[in-house]
């Protein structure tokens, strides 16, 4: 792809710079290691989940009460919804290995948005994401690293560690998946600025409502030790602390993720945040999702060079 | 060309993206739930309702109406003004099916934050007739 070509004087326009910026940045092409790993990762988050939403999507059956977004989608029978469910584990495997990736992500889409769509009820931020993030992986080459595809075209004499890099191709997806993350903490911060919510009061409320609050963290450090760690949680001062921490972690991700200065600390408090809430307040599945997502942040050199130095 | 297309796409993204969220975020929260806007956890939005139907011999029956939902905990879902009405609309709807006369009386209360409780259903009337299905007005 061709960038925008400089004008005859070789005078830089504003207009000119930000079209070759907006260029360099969309169209990139680089290696999309990232964005392999990142679609195992992912497919692991929707393996995990298919339970979970068999559980909380019931609106989707036909029966009851229920708030349509579009009246003219038809629910569904109680075994049709069972089978909807389990029809995407092949499809999630297959997307998981790099095999079939438009099928599979075009199936899944398909059950998954059929039941998301059905109602209103069914409404959870995450699957939401996971929508969003299954649209991008269909159009995104995900499949030219770390998966069967790229394996099946190896060429004679390339290293095994080189057909799993893959070759370079447009970031633009990727970049799409990256912008994605960082809307999504951004609104998540702004919706948070406000005096309960800094004063910790909100926090606690969802800490008491969490199922299985500190359950994670139970199975992690053993009863006594968990039991010290959520008295000291549950105290008024760290969790007006614990909030304010949250708002600042989630309002300056979209902007530290970018630098490749700020990116380590960025990436090392994501994760503890994610970490946090994943234990604490059983948000597993998004928690892994979004630290999943930092891998797409990393220079596209960083990974390749990790793989050739430990594939050799 | 190719390129040109693909820029027009990311721009349509973006924007569409960016903009979604915006009425979930600006809108009143007793008015909508603010779904699509990335609102997790922002909100200590806590209610109370209690639903009964009134038969003509002055007799009262409890209503549940977490009895029609096919996960009885998401009730709360749809305590907001703009989606009480069509739970009243089914409510009435029921319970004509299995009574044929008499009324529907509700009450519904949500506190959002440190906000005081706000009211959002005429107790006197009945929400099978009432305008609006008696889901009181901002």
């Amino acid at each position: 792809m061709t960038p925008p070509p400089r004008n005859a004087g070789g005078s830089d326009h504003l207009l000119g710079r930000v079209g070759r910026r907006w260029h360099d940045f969309w169209h990139a092409e680089a290696s999309t290691l990232g964005l392999g790993l990142f679609r195992i990762v992912f497919a692991c988050c929707l393996f995990w989940e298919v339970d979970t939403t068999r559980a909380k999507a019931l609106f989707a059956i036909e029966g009851g009460f229920h708030l349509p977004h579009l009246p003219f989608i038809p629910l569904v029978s109680e075994q049709t919804y069972h089978w909807m469910h389990l029809l995407q584990y092949p499809f999630i495997v297959l997307l998981g290995i790099g095999f079939m990736k438009r099928v599979s992500c075009g199936v899944l889409l398909g059950l998954q948005g059929y039941i998301f769509f059905a109602d209103q009820l069914n409404f959870r931020n995450h699957p939401y994401l996971f929508l969003l993030f299954l649209v991008m992986l269909f159009l995104a080459p995900a499949d030219e690293s770390v998966s069967v595809r790229s394996l099946l075209r190896r060429r004679e004499g390339q290293s095994f560690a080189s057909a799993l890099i893959g070759p370079d191709r447009p970031l633009t997806v990727q970049r799409l998946i990256q912008v994605q993350v960082c809307i999504v903490y951004f609104y998540a911060a702004l919706h948070k600025i406000s005096p309960v919510y800094l004063r910790g009061d909100v926090l606690e409320y969802y800490l008491k409502r969490a199922i299985g609050f500190g359950s994670g963290l139970k199975s992690l450090l053993g009863a006594e030790m968990a039991s010290s760690v959520l008295d000291f949680l549950r105290n008024p001062e760290t969790l007006l602390v614990a909030s304010f921490l949250t708002v600042a972690v989630e309002l300056s991700l979209p902007f530290t993720l970018w630098s490749r200065r700020t990116r380590p600390f960025a990436i090392a408090a994501g994760i503890s945040f994610h970490l946090g809430i994943a234990f604490l307040m059983s948000i597993q599945v998004f928690s892994y999702a979004m630290m999943a997502s930092y891998l797409l942040f990393l220079d596209p050199r960083t990974l390749p060079g990790l793989f050739r130095r430990f594939g050799r | 060309m190719e390129t040109t297309i693909r820029n027009v796409l990311i721009a349509a993204y973006l924007v569409f993206q960016l903009l979604l969220p915006i009425p979930g975020f600006l809108q009143d929260k007793y008015e909508t739930r603010g779904n699509f806007s990335w609102n997790m956890y922002a909100y200590r939005y806590v209610c109370d309702y209690h639903y009964t139907y009134l038969t003509p011999d002055g007799e009262t029956r409890e209503i549940d109406p977490g009895r029609y939902f096919k996960i009885p905990s998401k009730v709360p879902m749809v305590l907001h003004r703009d989606a009480l009405p069509q739970l009243h609309a089914w409510l009435c709807e029921e319970t004509r099916r299995e009574a044929e006369t008499g009324s529907l009386r509700g009450s519904v209360g949500c506190v959002l934050n440190d906000d005081p409780r706000v009211e959002f259903v005429d107790p006197e009337a009945d929400l099978c007739v009432a305008p609006g299905y008696g889901v009181l007005p901002e």
